[in-house]
């Protein structure tokens, strides 16, 4: 019959008072990302159009080029990762699972990247069945495939490839490169992260948020996870998430 | 022609940007669009709309000082402009898909996130034009009403296990909705829930439960929901239905709180919380919901002048309870109550209202000369035949009471009592201002929490009583019996734990209320009596 939860009114109240008189530091900070990021975005526009307009006509040139845009581009992505932890850390990041086909997530990130991969001369190659549907967040998933591509253009030589395939009633996503692969240190402190939930914090932002992202996908019992791993199809680094 | 594939599609762009427009053209006329208009504001993809048809709109979001795409949006949808198979693509640097999309209440078809590449735009749009092309027949069946050929494509659709398949399951349930089968809807609901734990399955599944009168089990699945995800829009939605359809005003307040946290800008959530509240006699809250209407309503089809005048009549409330607090509030809205004053399209009956809120607004300040001219003003429109609803005289009342105008409210009061004997709505509307509710919905919801009150007072339980009391008292200003509830469960508590200052203050203020309405004729005059006399003895006591 007595039901406090009924009664928070008078707590609340309390609450908004004391808030407003301190400065919340995340929250200012979160919305400064908020604007740079959105002066990135313009500006990554703007080189688009730019690099549209007047083809690069020499090497050194395409060179300038292509780390201007890769450099922005991992600005931009690494801004709207900060966000998303912030709004993580909020509880307040939406979700929304729905069946998404795996080769247009795929397609979106391929596409959003075009520039970058073009100019740094890398060949980005899908290997997934067209008509491979599964549950997930796409924009969530998206963006953790968005970041892994980002970084693969820094090491891979000359090759990206994105893969799904289903295994044991889970969807393997992998972006293998052909680079010098991943060190050490970080494959262990991916997998250590399995049993000890601090080592995460040693492992780098974008797989702290690739871990959470996979987390919350969850099927009955089984949850997704991340994985670094050196080989694959291409020699190179292999980043792969998993997702019941 | 063949060709040119998309030649008979009309395509509008609508971005303030010279340089993205002309871009995004030649996007679309290399994919093979002929029919391009493009605008530079929301106002002007708004009448662009209104004169011919749109198969394609893409919009970015930020239009500069006007509307915004989202506005624009939601006025097209609510003015029907947009046939089910036209597609609207919003273009955003603002945020995530997602942050924006949970924000409001409807959906773009796409949403970009800018920086687009020409290739994500190209993709992006064959995908929905192949969509389109593969669902035309079934909205094309949509919009001829016709529900049994509508049935019989989607479950065709849905057999051949096409890509569209599972669109065409979440059509299929919400046209059996539609057509309140229930039964059938559940069952498509069940069968998708059992492949996964869908949020629009799981949602619909509690809505069918709601149809079906199960309003307990709608809550609880419902709050499972919210739960789990608490982003999810439209499970709050439903659940504001079944809690208001169970009368349960305290935990629907706090679920609209709660929802219009999470999305500010949904004007009517907002709206909602602040009827709400309002209500329940959380003038605070109403005031700073309404305010969000205007600030968010500016450019949008929500731009009332009701919200205005809600927003002035919340903070003329909150005056009653918190004077401090709405002395914060009284000049913007006496400011948002002139602007209405300019507008000539604003209706007579709302203008009267405006007016009436306005002179409340003077009197609590002191200005008693500004209050009375107001007064005036409305008086002479009264006798020059404006009709005087129960919301306008109640506002009269109200406007008397802030002038200290006691004896006229108190006997026009009466006088309204008798009119509306039959009319339990507006007696319901009157109860707030009455010593005691005379409405049967208002007898029984006092009835209801002052019993709960009393059993936790008897139980000496006093922190939860003061709770229900204070909440009786937040609904039913002018009640003194409540008062007086409250003042003997203080006392009560005081002799259990102690006396503290705080609490002889809260009950010497109560006292100095009831003093100033209680008549020596009133049956609680006694019982008044009998209560100062314990507090003094138990404050004397302290200090021997």
């Amino acid at each position: 019959m007595f039901e406090p939860s009924d009664f928070n009114d008078g707590d609340r109240d309390q609450q908004d008072s004391s808030s407003s008189s301190e400065l919340d530091f995340s929250m200012v900070l979160a919305s400064s990302v908020h604007d740079m990021k959105n002066s990135l975005g313009m500006l990554l526009n703007s080189l688009e159009e730019m690099i549209a307009a007047a083809a690069p006509s020499d090497k050194q040139q395409n060179k300038h080029f292509s780390t201007l845009q890769y450099e922005a581009s991992r600005i931009h992505s690494e801004l709207i990762q900060l966000l998303n932890i912030y709004r993580l850390q909020q509880k307040k990041l939406p979700f929304n699972l729905d069946e998404n086909y795996v080769y247009d997530t795929f397609e979106d990130q391929v596409a959003r990247n075009d520039v970058l991969f073009k100019t740094k001369s890398i060949e980005l190659t899908i290997d997934c069945d067209q008509d491979l549907a599964w549950f997930y967040d796409n924009e969530l998933i998206g963006n953790v495939v968005h970041n892994v591509l980002i970084n693969a253009a820094r090491y891979a030589k000359t090759k990206v490839n994105l893969v799904a395939k289903v295994k044991d009633e889970q969807l393997i996503i992998s972006i293998e490169d052909d680079g010098d692969g991943f060190p050490e240190f970080m494959i262990d402190a991916v997998l250590e992260a399995h049993q000890n939930k601090a080592a995460t914090e040693s492992t780098q932002l974008g797989l702290f948020f690739a871990k959470n992202i996979a987390l919350f996908h969850r099927k009955g019992e089984s949850k997704g996870d991340i994985a670094l791993a050196n080989g694959g199809s291409l020699g190179g680094g292999v980043f792969a998430i998993s997702l019941p | 022609m063949s060709n040119f594939p998309y030649a008979d599609l009309n395509v509008l762009i609508a971005d303030d940007f010279n340089s993205f427009r002309s871009t995004l053209s030649k996007i679309m006329y290399e994919m093979g669009f002929r029919d391009i208009d493009s605008v530079a504001s929301g106002e002007a993809a708004y009448s662009f709309c209104k004169k011919n048809h749109y198969d394609l709109i893409l919009c970015d979001y930020n239009l500069g000082q006007g509307k915004n795409g989202q506005q624009l949006l939601e006025e097209l949808r609510v003015n029907e402009l947009l046939k089910p198979q036209d597609i609207f693509i919003l273009l955003s640097a603002e945020a995530s898909r997602n942050v924006v999309m949970s924000a409001y209440d409807c959906e773009p078809d796409a949403y970009l996130t800018k920086p687009v590449t020409t290739k994500v735009i190209h993709q992006r749009l064959s995908r929905l034009l192949n969509k389109r092309n593969t669902m035309l027949s079934i909205y094309d069946s949509i919009q001829l009403d016709d529900t049994d050929n509508t049935i019989a494509l989607l479950t065709e659709e849905i057999k051949q296990n096409s890509r569209y398949s599972m669109d065409c399951q979440k059509l299929l349930a919400e046209v059996y909705m539609d057509q309140k089968q229930f039964d059938k809807a559940e069952k498509l609901y069940r069968s998708v829930l059992e492949v996964r734990a869908l949020d629009w399955a799981q949602v619909g599944l509690a809505k069918v439960k709601l149809e079906q009168g199960d309003y307990v089990t709608a809550v609880k699945w419902l709050n499972d929901i919210v739960k789990a995800n608490p982003s999810c829009m439209k499970a709050y939605d439903a659940l504001t239905v079944a809690l208001s359809a169970l009368e349960d005003q305290e935990r629907l307040q706090k679920t609209l709180e709660q929802a219009v946290e999470i999305s500010p800008m949904s004007i009517g959530r907002q709206v909602t919380l602040a009827k709400t509240a309002l209500e329940n006699g959380d003038a605070e809250v109403a005031a700073h919901a309404y305010r969000k209407t205007i600030k968010y309503g500016v450019n949008s089809c929500h731009d009332t002048a009701e919200n205005q005048i809600s927003f002035a009549k919340s903070v003329a409330r909150l005056h009653d309870s918190d004077p401090a607090k709405a002395d914060g509030f009284n000049k913007e809205a006496i400011r948002v109550l002139a602007e209405l004053d300019d507008k000539a399209e604003v209706e007579p009956d709302l203008k009267i209202t405006s007016q009436l809120i306005e002179s409340q607004l003077w009197a609590l300040q002191g200005n008693k000369k500004r209050a009375n001219e107001l007064m005036d003003i409305v008086k002479d429109s009264i006798e020059q035949g404006a009709t005087v609803s129960i919301d306008i005289e109640i506002e009269i009342v109200n406007a008397q009471l802030a002038s200290k105008d006691y004896v006229a409210a108190h006997e026009k009061l009466q006088t309204m009592v008798e009119v509306y004997k039959d009319n339990q709505a507006a007696l319901e509307k009157i109860d707030p201002l009455l010593s005691e509710p005379v409405s049967e919905h208002g007898k029984k919801v006092l009835a209801k929490i002052n019993k709960k009150g009393i059993d936790a007072y008897k139980a000496q339980k006093y922190d939860a009583a003061m709770k229900y009391f204070i909440r009786v008292q937040k609904r039913f200003p002018r009640y003194l019996g409540i008062k007086l509830n409250l003042a003997q469960t203080i006392i009560g508590k005081m002799k259990n734990d102690g006396v503290e200052d705080e609490y002889v203050h809260q009950c010497l203020s109560i006292f100095e209320n009831v003093k100033r309405n209680i008549r020596s004729n009133d049956n609680q005059y006694m019982r008044f009596h009998q209560l100062q006399g314990m507090l003094s003895s138990l404050t004397s006591g302290r200090e021997g």
